[in-house]
């Protein structure tokens, strides 16, 4: 014969308020698992309140976005919670790593295929990747929401700078890994790097009078076509273009790195000064 | 207070004028634009919204000026905008999509964050679908949602383009109850529903071709057509403006009486249509 114990109400109630201590409380609970009545005698001495705080706090955490795994690795190297969650929603973005990574692949099948050429091939590709990164962080019309995001804070320049410098940025990282692994570390591997700054910097200033996109495609085309023809005229024909060794050409040279770092800063500064001064520069709608 | 003040403004695009010369001010309280669709009144509310800048004149919002980028901030960090056309991230969940305008709008908490994201969405009546993705959300709710991320962080200033399009009379209805807990805040919404005006709004302005054509009280574009709204039994001569045969059988006619037609009192949208016929002819005898 078992006595059946039940909850008094003063207990419950102090359960029900959370003032109930520890012991007491994890004994009730015991009981209410196993208790129909005393879990229907409960329902009386919860506060409202307290259950609505309760609830709200559930379908808040049940709806909240879960991170992924890119956010979760912004997060541990130190970008802050709400920046990542700005990062890997952008579509442009994930279309600029996608696009660096096939960059890179392809870089890696014409060492496999054609050794000796890689090396004029790499210089002249590898500022595109950072330029069309740029093309495509800045496009707002790839921003499905852009109208939206544009009247927030943090929605103009703001944005779009946090953009542009987490696509270039790992975009010359990529393009930099791709070119040790396909011409291992000599002298000319980094040639790219000014150049590739230079036209991205050229790229923002000038969008501020033409749509970004062409922008990027025509400074691009003009860089590829005055690679190939520098090149050409330095080694003598254009047929010696398939021959290895390292590249000739003038743009490589020091006089044209100087050039391509001073381009870069200047246009820079001017890409800052003209976003502080004028009030919408990149808003011609 | 004047919370919107634009003074001569003027914006083109290429060769069409979408607002000429335009100045007005307005104060605290809900004022409705009417107007023809290109009349305007997106450009307008996209100035006033910061997104656009216009080729002349002055803009003041919140008493500050948004061609200074450090103003702008200070006056985004107000504003609430639905734009006409929203664009949305179709993988996004409703929830996950005001999560991050609530980002940009500075709510760097992730709690408190994520409490405001809900309160606003609960207020629209999209709590019961803010887990699922946008692509799956029908017209209407898009709107809402639309709605949803202009609420957040109580904005001094809403401004709302075409809301209403597209919602059912019980959304409707919903809307209203929403715009109009509001107190102290300057609504601007544009809308082609003049029952929307007439239900809501302390003021109304009607654009048309890019300049504003009447500012004043709803009851007083209703009075525009204080007797000249007739009601006839037969289609008969006269100089009616506009006329329309009703679900009750009669022809209403705004403008001069045809013959053996009754007065009935003018409703708003009666002021509106006459003050466009109006305007239509002394564009043509111009």
């Amino acid at each position: 014969m078992t006595t059946i114990w039940h909850a008094e109400d003063d207990l419950l109630r102090a359960y029900a308020a959370g003032s109930a201590d520890d012991v007491v409380a994890s004994s009730v609970e015991a009981h209410l698992v196993a208790c129909g009545s005393c879990r229907s005698r409960l329902a009386r001495h919860v506060p409202q309140d307290r259950l609505f705080s309760n609830w709200e706090a559930v379908v808040v955490a049940l709806d909240a976005p879960r991170p992924g795994l890119v956010e979760h690795l912004l997060v541990r190297v130190g970008v802050s919670p709400s920046t990542a969650r700005l990062l890997v929603a952008t579509p442009a973005l994930r279309w600029s790593w996608a696009a660096s990574v096939a960059m890179a692949l392809t870089f890696s099948l014409v060492a496999a295929t054609r050794p000796g050429a890689e090396a004029f091939l790499l210089l002249l590709t590898a500022p595109l990747v950072p330029l069309a990164g740029v093309a495509l962080a800045f496009n707002r019309s790839l921003d499905p929401s852009a109208e939206i995001v544009d009247a927030t804070p943090l929605g103009g320049l703001p944005l779009l700078f946090l953009r542009t410098a987490s696509t270039v940025a790992p975009s010359i990282v990529i393009a930099g890994v791709a070119g040790v692994a396909v011409a291992p570390l000599d002298e000319t591997w980094w040639l790219w790097l000014l150049p590739a700054l230079a036209l991205s910097a050229l790229s923002l200033l000038l969008s501020s009078l033409a749509p970004i996109g062409k922008v990027a495609a025509a400074l691009g085309g003009l860089w590829a076509g005055g690679v190939v023809v520098t090149e050409a005229a330095a080694r003598g024909s254009l047929q010696a273009l398939r021959a290895g060794g390292p590249p000739e050409s003038l743009l490589f040279r020091t006089p044209a790195q100087v050039l391509a770092a001073a381009v870069a800063a200047l246009a820079a500064a001017a890409v800052v000064t003209l976003t502080r001064r004028n009030a919408e520069p990149w808003r011609r709608l | 207070m004047t919370t919107v003040r634009i003074t001569h403004v003027s914006k083109r695009y290429g060769r069409t004028v979408a607002l000429a010369d335009v100045t007005a001010g307005i104060s605290p309280g809900i004022t409705g634009l009417l107007g023809p669709n290109g009349a305007g009144k997106t450009t307008l509310l996209k100035i006033a919204a910061t997104v656009l800048a216009p080729d002349e004149g002055r803009v003041e919002l919140l008493g500050m000026d948004p061609a200074n980028p450090k103003d702008r901030a200070a006056i985004r960090r107000r504003l609430g905008y639905m734009p006409q056309e929203p664009g949305f991230y179709p993988r996004f969940t409703a929830f996950e999509f005001v999560d991050y305008v609530a980002i940009l709008k500075e709510l760097t908490d992730r709690k408190g964050r994520h409490v405001e994201v809900r309160r606003v969405l609960d207020a629209v009546g999209l709590g019961e679908v803010a887990g699922k993705r946008i692509r799956t959300l029908s017209g209407g709710m898009r709107r809402r949602l639309a709605l949803a991320q202009a609420l957040l962080g109580r904005p001094d200033l809403l401004l709302l383009d075409e809301p209403t399009a597209g919602l059912d009379p019980e959304q409707r209805l919903r809307f209203r109850q929403i715009v109009s807990s509001q107190p102290g805040r300057t609504v601007v919404l544009s809308t082609h529903q003049t029952e929307d005006v007439a239900a809501l709004c302390g003021r109304v302005l009607v654009l048309a071709e890019g300049a504003i054509r009447f500012d004043g009280r709803p009851s007083d574009l209703a009075a525009v057509a204080e007797g000249r709204v007739w009601a006839a039994e037969e289609e008969a001569g006269g100089g009616a403006s506009v006329s329309w045969r009703t679900g009750d059988g009669l022809l209403r006619h705004i403008g001069s009486p045809p013959a053996g037609a009754t007065l009935v009192a003018p409703t708003l949208e009666d002021g509106y249509l006459l003050l466009l016929a109006q305007l239509a002819t002394t564009e043509r005898a111009a």
